[in-house]
């Protein structure tokens, strides 16, 4: 084993080559931190004078594997939960359609939740899937580019692998989301804070086609 | 002898403590133990929803994974292909790395493809990641610069490993290198990743090259203590730069002045695996109200107490048991364990040789109880013989005269 030197580590047996090498080394990590520090710094910071004018620069330095944000629950606090329900339209082989009902899809969710310790990330999906249709569609409700397309796709997937098997020689044509948003009452000592209603949205019809459906279900 | 000038001999000095590997060698192994464990724990817990989650067929399919690629540039093997089979070879030596890398197995190998597991992992399926995730993500980036297997690993038993005539090292070497031709020669890996991993690559087989030349090694050694140390620095310049933000960016929000953020987030049905215990602890106004302040106040001083390392260490007790709390409470483990462990690299040297050798000893005993008589002093022993090498106070580390560069190890 080698013969542990004393601490800290002594540069003296090094030649005039290596030792400039080792300090050629520590000017680059330390500039690598400077650079680093730095960059993480103004990624995080709110907009000011340096971000907009390196501002781009540093997003690139940043993205994809150092982007963060630390802004939890921050500044403000969301108070409303979403409960995503779905539906699809049925046609049978004689030509009919019907729709049936609705099915609460975070319900799942949440079971995956109740009382569980180690819950799997698996809950997460709907959520997400969600608010990324939601912020990737217009007023009108219209899908915004390819993000908004696979947005579609990915809610679509999602319920139609947690809907029931459909029924033999019928075939699902159309498929309807809606939320309902619940605002969490105001604490009790708060007074003369008003309680608000629960807020219903609902999506339109989306076609529904055979890239639609997950996990080896095709219809 | 030629008397050399005082600027010189201050020079030296700085730059042997900064080329000094074994400052941070217990907080980089907990920190590599922690990260491992907490990805082998994922990787095994979710392992029968792993379809559901990230295979070729899941509803965030690997079509649509890849559009999503094609957006952000991340990273990813799992795009390689699309297939079952790849899918699960992937998971498979994912969870062999992690193993590896707990127990510091070729750990300089295991860490590198320990983060191509995790970015891989991560960039396959964004929508079920949270902050945890993030930093969990850019803790394993430093980590892969860092020494982590000094203590606590199979590396540091091997005796002199590099030196050795490593048959097994030189195996995986091998077959790491024809990993990388098949992906460069299908054009599956291409631009800096690619740069990057035959980077490393190669950079093992220039220090087996240079065995016979130990000037060489021994300068390529201490740039790699130089780097070793940047990382850990980096590490905890992250965590500080987190809690620092996250707690600037509360205090300007007004539930956070008023007091009220613990309350709204407890009564949102999706952070509430226990809703009676979450809506007990938010009934009552003053609780709600120190928990609230207390967060923030934890989370804005904690930068500021690395300048003394008595307050550090109050302040990361505190940091724990909120992760701990919102872990359980909050129903996010994954986020609290991700935190914990990126957090481990504040833990006192001292603190982190006494749960070695506690934890070395009850393995003894267990070993003892298992099979009578064995030769306890095994590999063990020599950790507990190092570790004792260390709990001796050095004449220049004693408790009050730690010097300020070292007070946040």
């Amino acid at each position: 084993m080698d013969p542990e030197p004393d601490r800290p580590e002594s540069l003296r047996e090094l030649s005039r080559g290596q030792r400039l090498a080792v300090v050629v080394a520590a000017i680059a990590v330390v500039v690598g931190l400077l650079v680093h520090t730095g960059a993480t710094f103004l990624h995080l910071a709110p907009r000011n004078a340096a971000t907009d004018a390196i501002g781009d620069t540093v997003t690139s330095y940043m993205a994809p594997e150092f982007v963060q944000s630390w802004q939890l629950f921050a500044p403000d606090i969301t108070r409303t939960t979403t409960a995503v329900a779905a539906r699809v339209e049925l046609r049978a082989a004689d030509g009919t359609t019907r729709t049936g009902p609705w099915h609460d899809l975070t319900a799942q969710d949440l079971a995956e939740l109740s009382g569980n310790p180690l819950p799997s990330r698996i809950r997460q999906q709907l959520a997400t899937a969600w608010s990324t249709m939601l912020a990737s569609h217009d007023a009108q409700q219209r899908p915004v580019g390819a993000v908004g397309l696979d947005s579609e796709q990915y809610l679509k997937r999602l319920a139609l692998s947690r809907m029931p098997a459909t029924p033999r020689g019928e075939r699902i044509e159309r498929i309807q989301f809606r939320s309902t948003d619940t605002t969490v009452p105001p604490p009790p000592w708060k007074t003369g804070a008003a309680r608000t209603a629960p807020v219903v949205r609902s999506c339109p019809w989306w076609p529904v086609s055979a890239a639609d459906f997950a996990q080896g279900r095709t219809s | 002898m030629k008397p050399r000038p005082a600027g010189g001999i201050a020079l030296d000095r700085a730059l042997g403590r900064a080329c000094d590997a074994r400052v941070w060698a217990y907080q980089s192994a907990a920190v590599r133990i922690g990260m491992a464990g907490v990805w082998l724990l994922l990787l095994v817990h979710e392992f029968w929803r792993r379809e559901r989650i990230w295979g070729p067929d899941a509803p965030w399919s690997w079509r649509l994974a890849e559009h999503s690629l094609d957006r952000s540039h991340a990273f990813s093997v799992l795009r390689w292909s699309g297939g079952q089979l790849w899918f699960e070879v992937f998971y498979v030596l994912s969870a062999a790395v992690a193993v590896a890398l707990l127990l510091g197995w070729r750990t300089r190998t295991a860490s590198l493809l320990f983060l191509v597991s995790v970015l891989s992992l991560d960039h396959r399926n964004e929508n079920v990641l949270n902050a945890g995730d993030t930093i969990f993500r850019i803790t394993a980036v430093y980590l892969v610069f860092t020494r982590c297997a000094q203590v606590w690993s199979l590396d540091a038993r091997r005796r002199a490993p590099d030196t050795d005539d490593d048959r097994t090292g030189v195996v995986l070497w091998a077959v790491c290198g024809l990993v990388l031709a098949w992906a460069t020669l299908l054009a599956l890996l291409t631009g800096g990743w690619a740069l990057l991993l035959w980077g490393c690559w190669a950079g093992q087989a220039v220090w087996r090259g240079v065995r016979g030349r130990p000037g060489v090694r021994r300068t390529l050694e201490l740039i790699g203590h130089l780097l070793h140390n940047g990382a850990v620095a980096m590490m905890m310049i992250q965590l500080c730069l987190l809690y620092g933000s996250a707690g600037w960016y509360k205090i300007q929000g007004a539930p956070w002045q008023d007091g009220t953020a613990v309350y709204w987030s407890a009564g949102l049905d999706w952070l509430e695996p226990y809703p009676a215990l979450s809506h007990a602890l938010s009934s009552h106004a003053l609780t709600v109200l120190a928990l609230t302040y207390g967060t923030v106040l934890v989370q804005v001083a904690f930068p500021f107490s690395l300048l003394d390392r008595r307050v550090k260490n109050v302040l990361l007790a505190l940091l724990f048991a909120e992760h701990i709390g919102i872990g359980l409470l909050l129903g996010l483990p994954y986020f609290s364990l991700s935190m914990i462990v990126a957090d481990l690299v504040f833990l006192p040297t001292g603190f982190l040789v006494v749960a070695g050798e506690r934890a070395a000893g009850l393995r003894r005993r267990l070993a003892a109880v298992g099979r009578p008589a064995p030769d306890a002093r095994g590999a063990e022993a020599g950790l507990a013989a190092r570790s004792e090498e260390r709990t001796e106070p050095h004449p220049e580390e004693g408790e009050g005269v730690t010097p300020s560069w070292r007070g946040s190890c």
